[in-house]
């Protein structure tokens, strides 16, 4: 449905320039709900408003099914009104001089192509707004909507014309926690419902990974890698997607045999290492989660011993900070039985682990 | 490169059109003071800066106008600032009313206060004057309000008003929670006062007070009703002489050209200055709300004396003036009130203003206030629009050049609008026409329209025009469904406020003024330069009770199109 090729978007900035995004290729398939998981400043909103045409492109494509809306050197620029796209904002940017009613046929009466009686959009609204369950706040100015109701709106608004796609620019940042996470279960059970291709921005990768078919991570204006959530956090490709998604622990290590490293906390032997040369600086990376902690024990290939520096309580879990070796390893239990200044003994699943060739 | 999704070709068009107008009479002031003779004549020579340098009644002028100037400044600030500070922190009484007063003295022309000065201190005539004297038995007057201390009074108090305006929203947009933390680290009041109160308000009393004395250096209202009888001189009576009074022959364009071309480079560069202040200002005051305001600090026994001390100003600033030229207006002749006067009380003077000139300075008035303010504020938005909006290069440019009518002083522009409109009288028949005063008005008040639809427009997130956008509205469509209505209170305000502004004006009209364009200023000068007082009198309260009424109006008419969904 997207197809976004070599696209190039430079910015002026009092001093110089800023290169927003460099060189990205992208695609979203029909009925895909896909995710673009960055930073702050990342680029991630420029190139959304790229595809929206509020802004110029200075080099590649974008396309929407077989149309070209933005080229840099065809010199092809598709207004926003004429490119059948939707948008939810950051802000909502709901009217705050009209109705809710108006808001949301807003697109219906005032856009370029309108064909619809008034009957038709009456009607049109009503389900919309039944829909994103905002029944019976038609009158309502919208000044008066609370935070989550405006945001409703916003999204009623964009999907009252059935759009080619749907595009997301960080619509639950402004929610509080609770409130964040239903409407990120509604927004995606109504995307899904009405099989709408949907283009979602963020930088909270709980977010991200919960409604994500496909999900992308950004960097300094270039994607780092694409997948679905579970490869990505399984088995991210570098080290900034693995910090990204979540909390890592990191050991440094020098290869001593095949597939053997020296590490931090001890030797680890794995099939991990295979492609690794003898003599070469790898970091090892696992997930708190991962790692089992038992009563002092012997080690092994996969046991390290440990001793318990600080815990921490969070309901559902337990953070233990662990010493093991020359580091400080952060564990993510069900166990709470296991106090500070315990000795442990640490396991780790070898094979799941991510490694790569220490750079530094 | 792509269009730029947000141009459109009318508003270029229409914002070109106002920097054309602002910037032609500033660059012909300069070129102006090049000529020699006969506008039109061609001579061109150094001449008459050299004159500029070697008078020395041009020196008088200049050293009397700074006097004049940093005086009145100075007496305007040590009244409005305690005011300011009164009126946001505590419990003075009426604090409420301070606002609108201070408004309407805004909104009455100074030369009003000024003549009704006249009428109380004048060594003759003066009616305070003539009370003292029987009082104490006295030969001579003890006051001459015909002096240089005189029109330091004068001004001084109606330059209150800017003042106070501008250091208000600091002293009301003060965080709490700075002092807080200064009472909490021991310190006393006085202390926290000298050491965060003070220096959190010092950039915008600094702004207030350069602002203000670039108003009182090129004023022109006090100094012609109090100055030029006793031949004392300021800048801007010194370019009157020079343009109306020459015994021998011609107008002395040239070298009133000249001396404007300084002041007028000297007070953009003051300007420049002012804006720098005011941005510091700003950084201190909290406007979101995230800082709490301060608990309003009770007056106690100082009560009485500061409230007794608010109303001593407006009475010299506002009451007394207008009473005496209402009472003025009254009489056949300038008298003690007495049983006598109060049995002569007539309207003689009403109707004789009325059969002199008839209606058509009110209609030259009605003229000017229904089409200056609409095209102001076309103008203004258009150039507004592409200042906040477009992605030109060149905008900075196009904002600071919109600013520069307020740099520069009236009685400048006007003389040089007159020149211009002189040399192409065969091609643009506007010379004395009322239409050469829409003109001048039109050029010198779009700057204060620019400054507040800036603001406003600054205030539309544009998220919301791209959600119009992006809903499948043409641009034109967003601008008229969504920006319109959202502008509406400030569109609205701009409006209001070049209409009084255009109504009250009379330093340029004055200047520019002929037989057909009178309005009504200009009229009640001519009747008070007659020495008709009682008729001059009468006119002036007519204007006054307009600008009364004027004025009233926009309060409630902006109060009631701000609603909670407006911006």
């Amino acid at each position: 449905m997207l197809k976004i090729v070599n696209l190039t978007k430079e910015f002026e900035i009092p001093g110089g320039r800023i290169l927003a995004v460099r060189n990205l290729n992208l695609s979203v398939e029909q009925g895909q709900f896909f995710v673009l998981l960055g930073p702050s400043g990342c680029g991630k909103s420029s190139l959304l408003r790229c595809i929206a045409g509020l802004e110029s492109i200075d080099e590649g494509d974008i396309y929407l099914g077989d149309r070209l809306l933005s080229s840099g050197e065809k010199r092809v620029f598709v207004d926003p009104e004429d490119r059948e796209l939707a948008m939810v904002f950051q802000s909502y940017a709901v009217w705050p001089h009209m109705t809710v009613f108006e808001n949301i046929a807003f697109p219906l009466t005032e856009a370029k192509t309108r064909s619809c009686s008034s009957d038709q959009v009456a009607k049109r609204v009503k389900d919309i707004m039944d829909l994103v369950r905002l029944t019976g706040f038609e009158r309502y100015k919208t000044a008066t909507l609370s935070g989550g109701q405006q945001q409703r709106v916003a999204l009623a608004r964009a999907l009252i014309r059935e759009p080619k796609l749907l595009l997301m620019d960080e619509p639950l940042s402004n929610l509080d926690a609770k409130l964040r996470e239903e409407m990120r279960d509604e927004i995606k059970e109504l995307t899904q419902r009405l099989g709408v291709t949907t283009l979602h921005v963020t930088h909270d990768q709980t977010e991200a990974m919960a409604l994500a078919d496909v999900l992308a991570v950004m960097s300094n204006g270039q994607i780092l890698q694409i997948g679905d959530p579970e490869t990505l956090y399984r088995k991210p490709s570098n080290r900034i997607v693995a910090e990204f998604l979540g909390r890592t622990n990191w050991v440094a290590g020098t290869m001593e045999a095949d597939s053997t490293s020296v590490t931090e906390i001890g030797r680890m032997q794995s099939s991990v290492f295979a492609k690794f040369e003898i003599g070469s600086r790898v970091s090892v990376g696992f997930r708190p989660e991962w790692i089992g902690l038992r009563d002092e024990g012997e080690s092994g290939p996969d046991r390290f011993p440990g001793i318990i520096q600080a815990r921490t309580f969070l309901g559902d879990s337990v953070v233990y900070w662990v010493s093991v070796g020359q580091k400080r390893l952060m564990v993510k239990s069900t166990a709470s039985n296991f106090s500070s200044t315990s000795p442990v003994t640490v396991t780790i699943p070898l094979e799941r682990c991510v490694v790569f060739r220490d750079t530094e | 490169m792509a269009k730029d999704p947000s141009a459109s070709r009318t508003v270029l068009v229409v914002s070109l059109l106002g920097l054309v107008l602002i910037l032609l009479p500033l660059l012909a002031t300069v070129w102006i003071s090049f000529t020699v003779g006969i506008p039109g004549s061609g001579d061109h020579s150094l001449e008459n800066y050299g004159r500029l340098i070697s008078d020395p009644m041009g020196y008088q002028t200049i050293r009397n106008t700074f006097i004049f100037a940093v005086s009145s400044t100075i007496m305007a600030l040590v009244i409005a600032a305690p005011l300011a500070w009164a009126v946001a922190r505590t419990d003075l009484p009426l604090r409420n009313s301070v606002s609108f007063l201070l408004g309407m003295i805004l909104v009455i022309p100074g030369f009003l206060q000024a003549m009704g000065w006249v009428l109380l201190l004048s060594p003759n005539i003066g009616i305070l004057n003539q009370l003292l004297n029987e009082a104490f038995g006295l030969q001579e007057s003890l006051f001459n309000i015909y002096s240089l201390g005189g029109m330091i009074f004068a001004e001084g108090l109606s330059l209150v008003p800017p003042a106070f305006f501008i250091v208000l929203p600091v002293f009301l947009g003060m965080d709490a929670s700075l002092e807080e933390a200064s009472y909490l680290s021991g310190a006393s009041k006085f202390r926290t006062f000298t050491r965060v109160n003070l220096p959190l308000a010092l950039p915008a009393l600094v702004a207030a007070a350069i602002y203000v004395f670039v108003l009182a250096f090129a004023v022109f209202e006090v100094p012609v009703v109090l100055g030029l009888p006793n031949r004392i001189f300021v800048f801007s009576t010194m370019l009157y002489l020079l343009v109306h009074f020459q015994e021998a022959g011609l107008p002395e364009y040239g070298l009133a050209a000249a001396y404007g071309s300084i002041v007028m480079i000297a007070s953009i560069i003051l300007a420049v200055w002012y804006s720098r202040w005011l941005k510091e200002s700003r950084k201190y005051a909290t406007i979101t709300g995230k800082g709490r305001r301060v608990k309003t600090l009770s007056l106690g026994k100082w009560r009485p004396l500061a409230a007794g001390l608010v109303c001593l100003y407006f009475l010299l600033a506002l009451g007394l003036p207008l009473m005496v030229l209402v009472y003025n207006s009254f009489i056949p002749y300038l008298v003690l009130p007495s049983r006598e006067a109060f049995e002569s009380l007539t309207l003689q003077n009403y109707l004789n203003v009325y059969s002199r000139q008839g209606l058509r300075p009110l209609i030259n008035t009605g003229l000017l206030i229904t089409f200056v303010p609409v095209a102001v504020v076309v103008i203004a938005t258009a150039i507004s629009w592409i200042v906040v909006r477009s992605r030109f290069k060149s905008r900075f440019v196009i904002d600071e050049i919109a600013f520069l009518p307020i740099a520069v002083p009236r009685i400048v522009l006007a003389v040089s609008v007159l020149y211009l409109a002189l040399l192409s009288r065969h091609f643009i028949p506007i010379y004395g026409t009322i239409f050469l005063i829409g003109l001048i008005h039109i050029i010198a008040f779009i700057s204060f329209a620019t400054r507040a639809l800036n603001g406003a427009i600054l205030q539309i997130h544009t998220d919301l025009e791209d959600a119009g956008r992006v809903s499948g509205a043409s641009a034109l469509t967003v601008l008229r469904k969504v920006t319109a209505p959202l502008l509406k209170p400030a569109l609205i305000g701009s409006w209001f406020w070049v209409l009084l502004l255009s109504f009250r004006e009379v330093t340029m009209a004055v200047m520019i003024s002929s037989v057909d364009s009178v309005v009504l200023p200009v009229q009640i000068w001519i009747l008070w330069n007659r020495a008709l007082h009682q008729e001059a009198s009468a006119s002036a309260v007519m204007l006054a009770l307009i600008a009364l009424v004027l004025m009233i109006s926009m309060r409630r008419v902006i109060q009631r199109i701000s609603s909670p969904g407006g911006s």
